[in-house]
């Protein structure tokens, strides 16, 4: 239908008296007072694993991650993680496939997807990956674990304060997704089951 | 255990189908009881949780009271974006724009996540009657599909099919056994899944809410099939109820947290995804054209009317959690798309109450729904008022002049005591086969089923109390 | 000290169905009312709130039969009323049923007057005599009383005030039993469906006898639980309360 003629059908329909404008209160979600600490237990309560990195050569804080898998295939974005990432990899005996000049078949067989995160929100245990350069969508998504790198300075207490953050964007990519832990589902018999479609594992590496 | 309800006859006679199926009980109740002890621990998690409720009202109806300019400008700024998008008057004009979509882009699979929208407007018949595959990607949807079904709940599609269902379907469509375990049977879904999203040319979502300024989409999800519908196949196309608009990003965060703790008691879903428009030019990896379809279908009807609360819905389905009715039934004694007590409001005011209007009456009116309701419809109310249409213009003579002849009795003490010792000594002569031996169809029904009629006394009270004047 | 009281004044309305079928419960409240130091006044044009009516959709029928009870009530007593959903009934919809016509401010001022048997009473429940009973029993929340009055505490608090009776919460007490007025009778088979939810949560208690609020729901319950078999017989709050007054039971 002609979009001018939707929007007054619907005008048409609404009074001219308008209820005044909402106005959120800002201090409506509750008060956190270590906010890395209140994320490392919403996330853990979540079934994700958060790592605390203080430093050092990062193969100390991927080693109990890659371990778990034999000679992992390991994504990783370009930008917004630790400079000797891949030293840590082949370290381990992974195989390192960078995001996004790796072909497709690549892509979608890796093990491992190790992203950056814009954020980490403390109340949820969530953290915020961006589409922009370098994450993108797939890293993050398509393989059965994913890493993510997170400042802990960029933990905002609150998923209020998060949306701030947001609509203070000078520029919005097309995608942010907010993650919150494993891919879960309990649509079969009401069990928990993980990694339905995106990942089965999710670990935060919180760097100082 | 497919839907074999049947959508043209009445409420009465689909519930006794669902009554009739062992098990449905069970299921449904487990499910439901789950969700609400959930939803209300979740709850807990907020300072003050009636307060945000009352805020997600004034929220929505502020939405609803600009809707046409909320509109606009979410069109406008996903259009700014790089999006495009597309008013639908009703299910045909929705239903056709993305099947255009689908013969432009050649598109021969299409992946869906969940969306109760698209379910409304019947958008996999027509996507299949032109040889696209249309898969439902949510694992409860995907089963409901397996087994050739309708979602019998807003947010659990599948509860009514158990463990044992589900390995059943899956080993006919694997044609392998497959074992009753819900991490594998899983696991078969992911691989059955990924290859179509991977293969998929279309990829089709709903959407929890629109932010009319940013002309941003929220799309909540918990297995990561959204995500994937709307970044792995070259086209993406968004459905949308009208009324889901908001104005903020502040507002998106009061919703949110109320839509996710509602729905599944959790503080937030798994994945919360934000759209606005298309790929950038520097983004690695992204759908080529990004699609908004806003589709109206008869909700325009709700709009300047007593019902419009009905609108602030987030689809939560809390009040079918709770409902004692949808408890015993499950979602397909209602309708194949929207059930329980939102359903029984919605479904009359869009169809038009000749269609619907019974479904008013599917309630006790035992203000559950109402209770729980993140937005504060006032659900049992609307149900009040559609029975008033429904008395008005649809109720059988019989049960209007029915009521004529009760309120004349009721209406005066002397006739009601009269009425009183006339009835209390038919009935204790009859005892029990008052309800079962005289033409009262009234009484009949209510011992119909094995439920006994009290014991008549052998006075009214007016009639023992002394010195009742008038 | 409570017989140097002035007798305060109370109009009863025992509602219709409790009137026609269930003297006995209409005889406890006004005695316990009595006991409590109240006056107790009927009034015999007084019927019934219009409810079945009004949740049927049939507004003039509903207006019709409320118009003759709330000119009956006039007055300026409190209007105490054996069953939470009427109570609700002229509390919340009696001042929509009567907008825009002559009656408007008397349905409001009727509204503001009328209290819930359970909860009245609740605040006078130091002037009653010792209450005991050797009774063990489970309460069923009706809907409307719970939700629609927010009343939950009350007929507990009555309950508990008896020495030696035994009150057993059921699982789901706040659940609806199915009875649902019409809706008993216009769905059948899937109200006592709901009834045997009930009927089950409230026998599994070990409890044999049932208490309401709301002479409806025990009614539709005990009548589902007697065709089935399970000893459960229903007994409205103020009956439980007369009888513990009198009984006396160690």
């Amino acid at each position: 239908m002609d979009r001018t003629l939707f929007l007054e059908r619907i005008r048409r329909r609404l009074g001219d008296v308008k209820p005044p404008p909402v106005r959120i209160p800002h201090d409506w979600a509750s008060e956190i007072d270590d906010p890395v600490a209140r994320f490392e237990q919403e996330l853990d309560a979540v079934g994700g694993k958060v790592h605390r990195f203080r430093g050092g050569p990062t193969a100390d804080a991927l080693a109990p991650i890659l371990q778990a898998r034999e000679l992992p295939a390991v994504l990783i974005v370009r930008d917004g993680v630790p400079e000797d990432i891949e030293a840590a990899v082949t370290r381990s005996g992974g195989k390192v496939r960078w995001w996004p000049d790796a072909s497709r078949e690549e892509v979608t067989s890796a093990d491992i997807g190790v992203t950056g995160a814009l954020w980490g929100v403390a109340e949820t245990g969530t953290i915020v990956v961006s589409s922009s350069p370098p994450s993108g969508r797939a890293p993050s998504l398509l393989p059965p674990v994913h890493v993510a790198f997170v400042a802990s300075e960029r933990i905002v207490p609150s998923t209020a304060e998060l949306f701030r953050r947001i609509a203070s964007m000078t520029e919005l990519p097309s995608n942010l997704v907010l993650i919150t832990g494993p891919s879960k589902s309990a649509d079969i018999g009401l069990e928990l089951t993980l990694g339905v479609h995106g990942p089965a594992e999710l670990h935060v590496v919180l760097t100082a | 255990m497919s839907d074999t309800h049947d959508y043209s006859k009445g409420f009465g006679a689909r519930a006794a189908v669902s009554l009739g199926r062992p098990g449905l009980h069970d299921l449904v109740s487990e499910a439901v009881d789950r969700q609400s002890a959930a939803r209300l621990q979740a709850l807990e998690s907020l300072d003050d949780p009636e307060a945000l409720r009352d805020l997600a009202a004034e929220i929505r109806d502020d939405a609803l009271a600009r809707l046409d300019e909320r509109l606009a400008s979410l069109a406008a700024n996903w259009e700014a974006a790089g999006g495009t998008v597309f008013f639908a008057a009703d299910a045909d004009e929705a239903r056709s724009y993305v099947a255009d979509l689908a013969t432009r882009t050649g598109a021969k699979t299409a992946v869906k996540s969940k969306s109760m929208v698209t379910e409304e407007i019947g958008l996999n018949a027509v996507l299949e009657q032109m040889g696209v595959e249309a898969i439902e990607t949510d694992l409860g949807e995907f089963i409901n599909q397996v087994a050739g079904d309708h979602p019998s709940h807003i947010v659990a599609p599948a509860i009514h099919h158990s463990k044992a269902d589900v390995a059943r379907l899956f080993s006919r469509l694997s044609d392998e056994p497959r074992d009753e375990d819900a991490q594998a049977l899983t696991g078969f879904a992911r691989a059955y899944l990924r290859e179509k999203f991977l293969s998929a040319e279309l990829g089709i979502t709903g959407a929890n809410f629109g932010i009319s300024e940013a002309g941003a989409l929220c799309i909540v999800s918990n297995e990561g099939n959204a995500r994937m519908c709307m970044s792995l196949p070259p086209v993406h196309v968004a459905v949308m109820g009208m009324e889901r608009v908001i104005g903020t990003w502040d507002e998106l965060a009061v919703m949110l947290a109320l839509l996710c703790r509602s729905a599944t008691g959790q503080k937030i879903t798994q994945y919360v995804s934000l759209l606005n428009g298309a790929r950038r030019s520097d983004e690695p990896d992204g759908p080529e054209e990004s699609h908004l379809v806003i589709v109206d279908n008869g909700r325009s009807n709700l709009l300047g009317t007593r019902y419009s609360s009905a609108l602030r819905c987030i689809r939560c389905g809390a009040c079918l959690n709770v409902c004692p009715v949808f408890r015993q039934t499950g979602g397909h004694a209602y309708d194949p798309v929207y059930s329980g007590p939102i359903g029984a409001v919605i479904n009359p005011l869009m169809k038009g109450t000749d269609e619907a209007g019974e479904l008013a009456h599917a309630s006790t009116l035992c203000g559950a729904c109402t209770a729980v309701c993140p937005v504060r419809i006032p659900l049992h109310d609307l149900l009040v008022y559609l029975r008033q249409e429904y008395a008005r213009e649809s109720a059988p003579a019989t049960e209007r002049a029915g009521y004529q002849v009760w309120a004349r009795a009721w209406s005066n003490g002397r006739r009601f005591a009269w009425f009183s010792r006339v009835g209390n000594r038919f009935g204790r002569i009859m005892g029990d086969r008052v309800g079962t031996r005289l033409p009262l169809p009234l009484l009949s029904r209510w011992t119909r089923p094995g439920r006994r009629l009290p014991s008549f006394p052998d006075k009214a009270y007016r009639d023992e109390r002394k010195g009742a004047g008038g | 000290m409570t017989h140097e009281r002035q007798p305060k004044k109370v109009i009863l309305f025992p509602t219709c169905l409790v009137d026609l079928m269930f003297p006995d419960a209409a005889r406890a409240a006004e005695r316990v009312l009595g006991r409590a130091g109240c006056n107790v006044d009927f009034r015999a044009q007084a019927v019934c709130c219009g409810q079945p009516a009004w949740n049927s959709g049939h507004v003039e029928a509903a207006r019709r039969v409320a118009r003759g009870t709330l000119e009956a009530l006039r007055g300026a007593e409190p209007i105490v009323t054996c069953s939470g959903s009427c109570t609700t009934m002229i509390q919340h919809y009696w001042p929509e049923l009567f907008e825009d016509t002559p009656l408007e401010s008397a349905a409001r001022d009727v509204a503001a007057r009328v209290r819930e048997f359970s909860s009245f009473v609740a605040e006078l429940i130091s002037l009653l005599p010792e209450l005991r009973s050797a009774r063990v029993v489970t309460y069923h929340d009706s809907c409307h009383m719970l939700r629609g009055l927010g009343i939950k505490d009350a007929p507990r608090d009555l309950l508990g005030a008896i020495d030696g009776l035994e009150l057993r919460e059921m699982e789901g007490s706040e659940r609806c039993c199915g009875f649902g007025g019409t809706f008993s009778i216009r769905y059948p088979e899937l109200s006592c469906a709901m009834a045997d939810e009930k009927v089950d949560d409230a026998a599994s208690t070990g409890a044999t006898t049932v208490v309401a609020s709301d002479i409806g729901c025990l009614m539709h319950i005990c009548g589902r639980a007697d065709a089935r078999g399970v000893a459960l017989e229903g007994r409205y709050i103020a009956e439980i309360l007369e009888g513990s007054m009198e009984e006396g039971v160690p």
